[in-house]
């Protein structure tokens, strides 16, 4: 039977495919999937990293520009190498953009990608020496061998086995640490930096990735369409297109946006009488999208809808353990040396000096607004003080950023609760062991064993950290569906994950109930000895359970230390 | 060189009344209306379809049907948008302005050309004749930018329009119509957006998709002028105008076309740097 099949399907193929792929229709799919392929570039940077651009129309252009220069000037590169000049060309472009997207907020960078593209199409598209210039430029077919791909259904093949790979990259992208780097940077970069993630590199490698994508759907068009000039990627025919394509489609993964980029592009073609109406549908089916959805465009869909046993309420006998897991280097030691803090006269911190002996507790006390989370935010770098040093691991942490300085060892919680709501909480204990995840950028995007490996190890670990803190069953729920108590264990289990040796814990026992305050005590005496913790805390008692030493800041000045136990 | 500095200034006003259009805009609800050029562009292209002629009833037509457009699209999209990002409702008008393309291309592709409203060559200043409908931008520019400063500054309504940009709600509770206002201003800035495409298109031409050039233009003019500023947008579509027969009068023959939209961004760029910085820091303080 199925030999029979194998035996009289090509034959069959060759017979049928002529008759219902016609040139013009194989023609139309390939410029739908160009279309998908562009669409879930700019899904990159729009869904992922929340970042609106106008110029990928453009993006793609620098990529069918630069390819089609090279397979058709001078020595005439083949095809792949014209793919590979076109990522090329559309990284660095991308990485441009993205070095605005790191400072420009908003409606800023919306402006700038707006600018970007319509000087690309009006002008650097004309330029001769770049382009060739108003008459445009003719782009050869890719050839193998003696075979050219010059029937349109033979290039649709081709076109399609391309786009199965970026589709690949996307999918490997959005699974890997590189994805949830970039989620958690937009949804919170001075949570994400606590964690070792740093906000600007990682947009930029959003932009970059997204370039390269974008540039090799560019010179897939190109070389579909045999030509190109400056109004082939024009604004309003292909970078406002692709924003419906992706917000519309991107609801539903990558599957809309391919969806949505055929519904655009093949259907009126294929219909006359659709003819015209693709642009004044899709722009309706976009304002109605944004107007409904309040949370806007950002913040990918939870994937995966796994479930895990139910295990009880409450952390478990194991969740303290985790604070004991062993480090090769000794606790570290930190010591603040004549801190001090001014804001706008305000005088924070006051020349404060603290030594803090490796593998010791010491809780800060103080009225509110007495310093304390400042002097976390110094020790952390979220605050660059204005005099004074902070030694820790054995070296100064001045120039350092938050994220190196949470790379080195140091982690910490936040008052306000440090975590990403919008993620579920496997997501979060995946990025609290994001430094811990040493595969590289092209290991994650290409799938490797190693990257495959240092996942599913991760992933074991998170799922056994939930369980031992009383959330098994909630692995897969988005943290902010927690209730607060459930946050702040959360919150502490992502932090005891990430192997910081240095925990700056802000009120960590606010909010807790009596039983999570009991496992709080007994994590905290067992990270007697292999961590180093400097707690700021309200409740006295709490306080006095648990530290070796208690500092008192009054008015951003140290107090003389006051033995435990007294009041 | 004089030359071109004087048709700069003389398209300052086309591009100036854009500024004007999306800063009105912008001072009501923190929203850049980028459909604000399509908008001019469709209500001409759907005036001249009705053929009445362009002058008077034309004109009177595509103002009608430029602020019609946009209460409509504040009314019915942009007023349900209150709890949503603004990045979301700067997208809708994404969707406004792909609506508008798609209809100008569908339906309106047909609309053919446009005579000025008033003809004639203009006043001849160093050898170069600015057109009348340059003149009239220019003094429409004028008189909007002077109008809104008394307005702003001097009128009850004014006051409350400031009140309602600043604070929605609080300026409900104290009685002050913000819905009112808002629909107010989108309509305005509607008219204006249909008063720059007509004068601009005797000199530029319009077409289905025309707006983007123009879109560029007046978004570097009203970033330029600045936006809470007196005469904003005069001074930014002055200097957009100059920027861009300058560069075209040094770059264009040496093989360089649309220098000017290179240098345009690159002066977005920088001052969306300054400018987003600023925002920040009186946001922080």
């Amino acid at each position: 039977m199925s030999i029979s099949i194998l035996v009289l399907a090509p034959p069959l193929l060759e017979r049928l495919v002529p008759k219902l792929l016609t040139q013009s229709r194989a023609l139309t799919f390939g410029i739908a999937v160009c279309f998908a392929a562009m669409a879930l570039s700019l899904n990159v940077v729009m869904r992922y990293a929340g970042r609106l651009s106008l110029g990928h129309g453009a993006l793609a252009g620098i990529g069918a520009f630069a390819s089609g220069m090279l397979t058709s000037r001078g020595p005439e590169f083949p095809f792949i190498a014209g793919l590979i000049g076109a990522a090329i060309a559309g990284s660095i472009a991308g990485a441009l953009m993205g070095l605005a997207a790191r400072r420009l907020q908003g409606i800023w960078f919306v402006l700038t990608s707006l600018g970007f593209a319509v000087a690309m199409e009006q002008s650097v598209f004309r330029w001769r020496a770049l382009t060739a210039g108003l008459p445009g430029l003719e782009i050869p077919r890719p050839r193998i061998g003696s075979f050219v791909f010059d029937g349109n259904g033979d290039y649709l093949g081709l076109a399609i086995l391309i786009f199965v790979g970026i589709w690949l990259i996307d999918a490997n992208l959005s699974s890997s640490k590189i994805g949830r780097g970039i989620r958690a940077v937009t949804i919170d970069p001075v949570v994400a930096s606590s964690f070792g993630v740093a906000p600007g590199r990682t947009i930029l490698h959003a932009f970059v990735i997204s370039g390269a994508m974008a540039g090799v759907a560019g010179a897939l068009f190109g070389h579909l369409l045999r030509f190109v000039d400056a109004g082939t990627f024009s604004y309003e025919s292909v970078s406002l297109p692709i924003v419906a394509i992706a917000a519309i489609g991107g609801l539903r993964g990558r599957i809309g946006i391919t969806i949505a980029a055929v519904a655009y592009a093949a259907l009126p073609r294929l219909f006359a009488p659709l003819r015209g109406w693709e642009l004044i549908v899709f722009a309706i089916a976009l304002i109605y999208v944004v107007t409904k959805d309040q949370a806007g465009l950002a913040g990918m869909r939870s994937r995966r809808k796994t479930s895990y046993a139910a295990d009880g309420r409450g952390p478990t006998a194991e969740w303290p353990t985790l604070a004991r897991r062993e480090f090769k280097e000794p606790a570290c030691q930190i010591v603040l040396t004549d801190v001090s803090v001014k804001r706008a006269d305000l005088q924070i911190l006051d020349q404060v000096s603290l030594s803090v002996d490796p593998g010791s507790i010491v809780g800060i006390v103080g009225l509110n607004g007495s310093g304390k989370t400042t002097l976390l935010n110094v020790i952390s770098g979220l605050i660059l003080p204005d005099a004074g040093t902070v030694f820790a691991f054995g070296r100064d942490l001045e120039g350092l950023s938050p994220s190196e300085r949470a790379s080195i060892g140091i982690g910490r919680t936040f008052e306000r609760i440090g975590l990403f709501p919008e993620m579920t909480v496997l997501d979060n204990l995946l990025i609290a062991q994001q430094r811990a995840l040493r595969y590289s950028m092209a290991a994650g995007l290409s799938y490797l064993p190693s990257m495959r490996r240092a996942e599913k190890m991760a992933r074991q670990r998170a799922n056994e950290a939930a369980i031992a803190a009383g959330l098994g069953d909630s692995v897969n729920v988005s943290a902010r569906q927690l209730s607060f108590g459930d946050k702040r264990m959360l919150e502490l289990t992502c932090v005891l994950i990430s192997d910081a040796q240095l925990l700056l814990l802000d009120e960590p026992a606010s909010g807790l109930a009596a039983d999570g305050r009991v496992a709080l005590e007994s994590m905290l005496t067992k990270a007697r000895g292999v961590r180093t913790v400097v707690l700021v805390e309200h409740n006295r008692a709490f306080v006095d359970s648990v530290c070796d030493r208690i500092v008192v800041l009054d008015s951003g000045r140290l107090a003389r230390p006051s033995p435990v136990g007294s009041e | 060189m004089a030359r071109a500095l004087i048709a700069g200034i003389a398209d300052g006003g086309i591009y100036g009344l854009l500024a004007f259009g999306l800063v009105l805009v912008y001072r009501d609800r923190r929203v850049v209306n980028l459909a604000q050029a399509e908008i001019g562009t469709s209500s001409v292209l759907a005036a001249t379809l009705i053929g009445v002629g362009m002058w008077p009833w034309g004109a009177i037509a595509s103002v009608a049907i430029g602020t019609a457009i946009a209460i409509i699209f504040e009314r019915v999209v942009v007023s349900r948008m209150e709890t949503s990002p603004r990045s979301s409702v700067t997208v809708a008008t994404i969707g406004l302005s792909l609506l508008l393309i798609g209809i100008e291309r569908k339906f309106l592709h047909g609309a053919a050309s446009i005579t000025a409203p008033i003809g004639g060559l203009g006043p001849k200043i160093l050898g170069y004749y600015i057109a009348p409908t340059r003149l009239i931008a220019l003094g429409l520019v004028v008189a909007l930018d002077l109008g809104l400063l008394v307005f702003t500054k001097r009128t009850r309504l004014g006051m409350a329009a400031t009140a309602a940009s600043e604070d929605r709600i609080g300026a409900g509770i104290v009685g002050i119509p913000a819905a009112a206002i808002s629909a107010i201003t989108w309509g305005v800035s509607g008219a204006i957006a249909a008063a720059s495409s007509l004068l601009a298109a005797p000199l530029f031409g319009l077409g289905p998709g025309s707006g983007t050039t123009f879109l560029v233009r007046g978004m570097a003019a009203a970033i330029i002028g600045g936006i809470d500023r007196p005469f904003g947008p005069l001074m930014g579509g002055l200097a957009v105008g100059v920027i861009d027969s300058v560069s075209g009068y040094l770059f264009v023959q040496k093989g360089f076309p649309g220098i000017s939209t290179v240098l345009l961004m690159m002066t977005i760029v920088i001052l969306s740097f300054t400018r987003a910085r600023t925002m920040t820091e009186k946001a922080a303080a």
